[in-house]
């Protein structure tokens, strides 16, 4: 079997990714976007937009989701993963923990 | 090719209706979504779900692999001989092909009505892989072996699936959630569409010594009554080996020393840091030289640790 030896790079893009970009990684259509951008769910200039685009790609698709929905469920995971880094930081600072 | 039970998956006897089968997936991705479960197997079980209901939920698919009977999960088996491809001999036409893909295969097949709609060019499909990865690893980076599954297609756009194995350098610095990316190591394009990437998703397996909170990392620092009374030089290890720390006389229990550029490798910028956490332990048994010297103190000390707690608590008395 062939095996190819690579390098892997940060996937975070500073710069972020243009709606087409988006629209063509995710399966996501351009109108459902740039709703998705128009509620604040989804920024082309962070540096996840790419990873949050096909979080809300998935949770139309696979729950058949409305666009309210995916927007709403977005914002919520965002703020549980916020927390989870904070819950994480606290207790690694815990002794003991 | 293997045999799946895309009814046992979703729970179902073979005869459920359209509404059942919406039923049960809904309340089965619900449960196991990689999005919403944090269970290490839900993405697994969440992935035989969405595929059962993907076949299930469109009637010809249903239709079609109703026909195929019923097998034990996981039990060898041979579709009908129409739905291999026609170049193909008759013993490797169903080799590296997945029940799944080609369930899939044959809808596209009829919807197309068996001509090839316009060369439209597709980008690859980016590919998600969860590598875990030691603390060790990420100070130093580290070499990991991928192997991947990938989609290629044949002549008559048929798709089979190859193993493939990567090696790849998961550069030092990386930590807890961060995301690496392989350019175009994904699926391939179609009809002159570019491939897709391979995305890494980095996880840090816990550490016996070491907690980890983005690339700081912390420690508990055991230390003896006297080498915080008295200060201390004492050896405190690193990811890059063992450096000696001076403990300052007085130092008490929680206290955090902080050893410069000891933490994870940032690649942004200078190193994170390394926090150690005091902890005094007292010696499990003690001699009675030991016992005497305590004595000796405790009747010599004119310190009391609670005067301040007492000094509170009459106040508000």
């Amino acid at each position: 079997m062939k095996i190819e030896v690579t390098e892997l790079t940060w996937a975070e893009q500073p710069s972020g990714y243009s709606l087409e970009e988006l629209a063509e990684r995710t399966q996501l259509s351009r109108a459902d976007l740039e709703m998705l951008i128009d509620c604040g769910a989804v920024s082309l200039r962070e540096p996840h937009a790419l990873e949050v685009a096909r979080v809300a790609a998935r949770l139309r698709s696979d729950f058949e989701v409305d666009l309210n929905g995916v927007a709403l469920a977005l914002t919520l995971l965002k703020r549980i993963a916020k927390l989870e880094i904070e819950l994480g930081g606290l207790r690694a600072r815990r002794p003991g923990a | 090719m293997k045999y799946k039970d895309y009814y046992a998956s979703l729970g179902l006897e073979r005869g459920a209706s359209d509404a059942d089968i919406k039923k049960a997936y809904r309340k089965l991705a619900h449960k196991y979504h990689p999005d919403v479960s944090k269970d290490p197997g839900a993405e697994a079980k969440f992935k035989e779900v969405a595929e059962a209901y993907q076949t299930l939920k469109d009637p010809e698919k249903r239709a079609a692999y109703d026909r195929l009977g019923t097998h034990s999960p996981g039990e060898e088996f041979r579709p009908p001989p129409d739905w291999g491809p026609q170049s193909a001999g008759p013993e490797e036409s169903f080799e590296g092909i997945d029940l799944a893909d080609l369930l899939a295969g044959l809808a596209g097949r009829q919807a197309r009505g068996g001509r090839s709609g316009a060369r439209m060019s597709f980008r690859g499909e980016d590919y998600e892989v969860r590598a875990d990865i030691s603390v060790e690893q990420a100070f130093e980076g580290a070499m990991l072996e991928l192997h991947l599954s990938i989609p290629e297609y044949d002549a008559e756009g048929r798709m089979r699936r190859v193993p493939k194995t990567l090696k790849v350098r998961v550069p030092k610095g990386a930590t807890d959630n961060q995301r690496l990316r392989l350019a175009g190591k994904g699926g391939p394009g179609l009809n002159g569409g570019p491939d897709g990437d391979l995305f890494l998703n980095v996880h840090l397996l816990p550490h016996r010594l070491y907690r980890v909170d983005g690339h700081d990392l912390h420690l508990d620092l055991p230390l003896a009554p006297w080498e915080v009374a008295l200060g201390a030089s004492v050896e405190v290890p690193t990811p890059g080996g063992p450096v000696q720390l001076k403990i300052p006389a007085g130092t008490s229990a929680g206290q955090k020393l902080r050893l410069a550029g000891r933490g994870l490798p940032n690649p942004k910028g200078a190193s994170a840091d390394l926090f150690a956490t005091v902890k005094i332990v007292m010696p499990k048994n003690t001699s009675p030289r030991e016992r005497e010297l305590l004595k000796e103190m405790a009747d010599s000390s004119n310190f009391s640790p609670r005067s301040e707690l007492l000094r509170e608590s009459a106040n508000e008395n």
